[in-house]
């Protein structure tokens, strides 16, 4: 890819036991999530295209200029980079006031004080922090640091932007609150910006497309929907709420080893890997009756209270996550040890090859 | 808890509760006016703000290299520089002697390059309670160093500043209150410097005589001055740890 956007395709090992490969593209004016569990390497990740972190081998280039590449002896430092960072923790300087931490950026490029002062206070009235100007980090909330952060990023005029988890110190309703104001401030930044997170809420929202990072490895690489209605690994399915299972199509019926599964789609052939939406499956006490043509007895292993969501994990033949509510635990005594009926329509299966 | 918290404080109360008590209060004015006592005072007080200032001078960058720079024998190094924290100050004044005196390995050339002589000389108090008290602003400082954040640094970097803006902007603020307990502690020891001074620069009235070698000569011939004298320390000693202690060891902490 060339013009203004990013291309990272590098390998790092960190240790005997871990190595992280990215391959990733983004073009200016998109965001791409970096989206996995703890430990999956994201961190390391945006060290390395932030250039806090040298790469093993491979090659990161922004904008056609390389920044990273070993093999040509190139390695442009963090503070020549332009690649503006909001870090997890917002890291805030915590002995300058929000003007000066917003100067910051604007100062480090010689822009005389009055005028890195007159824009950054033009910034931070942007970002709705007028009168803020004089406070210290430690007397903003969760809201207002995350702000100041990203304005303070944006300052220093970014080629792109790395957002590493800008949600996850926020409380619940802030959270739901910022993630609409970081999608406008997103938008306003031509750009290509990353946005690492483990939190699926925030990559299917903010982003336009989502990698799934895990153990260091991309795993998949799709829209939201791709995503939630096709799944690649259990730690995608689980994303998505979905069961998650590898067998053998043949004839509208996929082999799963311990049960035959129905299918909507006749032509498939061969191996594939089916999801079922754990809300999209359905227990009764008695042999349920219609058009469901997956339907089968099982007992229940175990019960997990999720707010007002009850999970429910059957045992075999095909042991599945199933999701009720509350209501229907209740009238229908869904206990663990309980013999059910489970059922659910072969429409309602995502199929892909495997 | 409490009861032997106040057994500990009065280890601290008791020599001072006899100073105190000793002191010859109506000819106090008479006896901090003499010669012997301004002379000692103001050496007292060259040497210990130039030990604490050269201690900031080369102990912050040393800090800096002990915390920062990874070598092999670093733990040796940093051995070597706390001894002295152990070390008898008598013992140190000793090496400084054999080292910086007139045909020492380092005195010699010294003198022959300079002309300059360390030993029995204002510059050797100053030397000596350099020695002494460095450790106190090395230590201080490297723990500092090592406890900071260092992810504030890296933020710093990605806003497009240069190392030096770095440690300018980020680094030596987040230190501050360190380095200042850290002077705080050095004057202390320096102001308070005994063993090394009186071997290493000897005890001349007006040249090498600080306040504490003051007290000890006065110990043996005037008992008064000598009490008088070292009130004057405690009082020059409080003022300053009090002052300060309220302003920045809170800080610290």
């Amino acid at each position: 890819m060339t013009g203004d956007g990013l291309d990272a395709a590098f390998t790092i090992r960190l240790s005997d036991h871990f190595r992280l490969d990215i391959d990733l593209a983004i073009p200016p004016g998109r965001t791409v999530a970096l989206l996995g569990p703890n430990g999956a390497g994201k961190s390391t990740a945006v060290a390395t295209i932030a250039g806090l972190l040298a790469i093993g081998s491979g090659r990161i280039s922004l904008g056609g200029e390389i920044l990273d590449a070993p093999e040509l002896d190139v390695f442009v430092p963090a503070a020549l980079r332009r690649v503006g960072v909001v870090f997890q923790d917002y890291l805030l300087f915590p002995h300058l006031t929000v003007l000066d931490n917003v100067a910051f950026g604007l100062r480090t490029r010689r822009i005389p004080r009055g005028e890195a002062s007159a824009l950054a206070h033009e910034l931070i009235s942007r970002f709705g922090l007028e009168g803020m100007e004089g406070a210290k980090p430690s007397e903003l909330s969760g809201g207002q640091s995350q702000r100041v952060a990203l304005a303070r990023a944006l300052a220093a005029e970014p080629r792109m932007l790395l957002l590493d988890e800008p949600l996850s110190a926020l409380d619940v309703t802030t959270r739901a609150r910022m993630r609409h104001t970081l999608a406008d401030h997103l938008r306003d930044f031509s750009g290509p910006r990353l946005l690492i997170s483990h939190d699926p809420t925030d990559a299917l929202l903010l982003a336009d497309e989502i990698h799934i990072l895990e153990d260091g490895v991309i795993t998949q690489t799709g829209t939201a929907d791709d995503i939630l209605l096709r799944p690649r690994t259990q730690y995608a399915a689980d994303l998505a709420g979905s069961n998650l299972l590898e067998g053998m199509a043949h004839g509208g019926a996929v082999d799963v080893g311990t049960a035959m599964v129905h299918i909507a789609d006749r032509q498939i052939e061969g191996p594939v890997l089916i999801s079922i939406r754990a809300a999209a499956i359905s227990l009764h006490l008695d042999r349920p009756e219609g058009s469901q043509r997956n339907s089968w007895s099982t007992t229940i292993w175990r019960v997990e209270q999720m707010g007002s969501r009850v999970r429910i994990r059957t045992g075999p033949p095909l042991p599945l996550t199933v999701e009720v509510t509350e209501g229907s635990r209740g009238e229908l005594g869904l206990e663990p040890g309980r013999a059910v009926w489970i059922a659910f329509k072969a429409t309602e299966i995502g199929v892909q090859p495997g | 808890m409490i009861a032997l918290g106040v057994v500990g404080l009065s280890v601290f109360v008791i020599p001072l509760v006899g100073l105190v008590g000793r002191v010859p209060w109506s000819d106090l004015p008479e006896i901090l006016t003499t010669d012997l006592v301004i002379d000692a005072f103001r050496l007292s007080m060259i040497a210990s703000v130039s030990a604490t200032a050269i201690s900031c001078v080369l102990g912050i960058p040393l800090a800096f290299v002990l915390a920062r720079v990874e070598f092999p024998g670093r733990g040796v190094v940093r051995a070597i520089v706390l001894l002295p924290l152990v070390l008898p100050p008598v013992v140190g004044g000793a090496a400084l002697l054999f080292a910086l005196g007139r045909r020492g390995v380092v005195g010699e050339p010294l003198n022959s390059l300079t002309g300059l002589v360390l030993p029995f000389s204002t510059w050797g108090v100053i030397v000596a309670a350099t020695f002494v008290a460095m450790p106190f602003l090395v230590i201080t400082v490297e723990g500092a160093l090592r406890t900071m954040d260092r992810r504030f640094e890296r933020a710093a970097a990605t806003l497009g500043a240069s190392r030096w803006t770095v440690l300018r902007r980020i680094t030596l603020p987040a230190i501050v209150p360190s380095v200042v307990a850290g002077m705080v502690l050095t004057w202390a020891r320096a102001f308070g410097e005994f063993g090394a001074t009186v071997t290493f620069a000897g005890n001349l009235q007006g040249r090498t005589q600080t306040l504490p070698l003051a007290v000890f000569v006065a110990l043996e011939s005037d008992r008064d001055a000598a009490i008088a004298v070292s009130l004057l320390m405690v009082v020059v000693s409080l003022i300053v740890l009090i002052a300060l202690s309220d302003r920045w060891w809170g800080r610290v902490s």
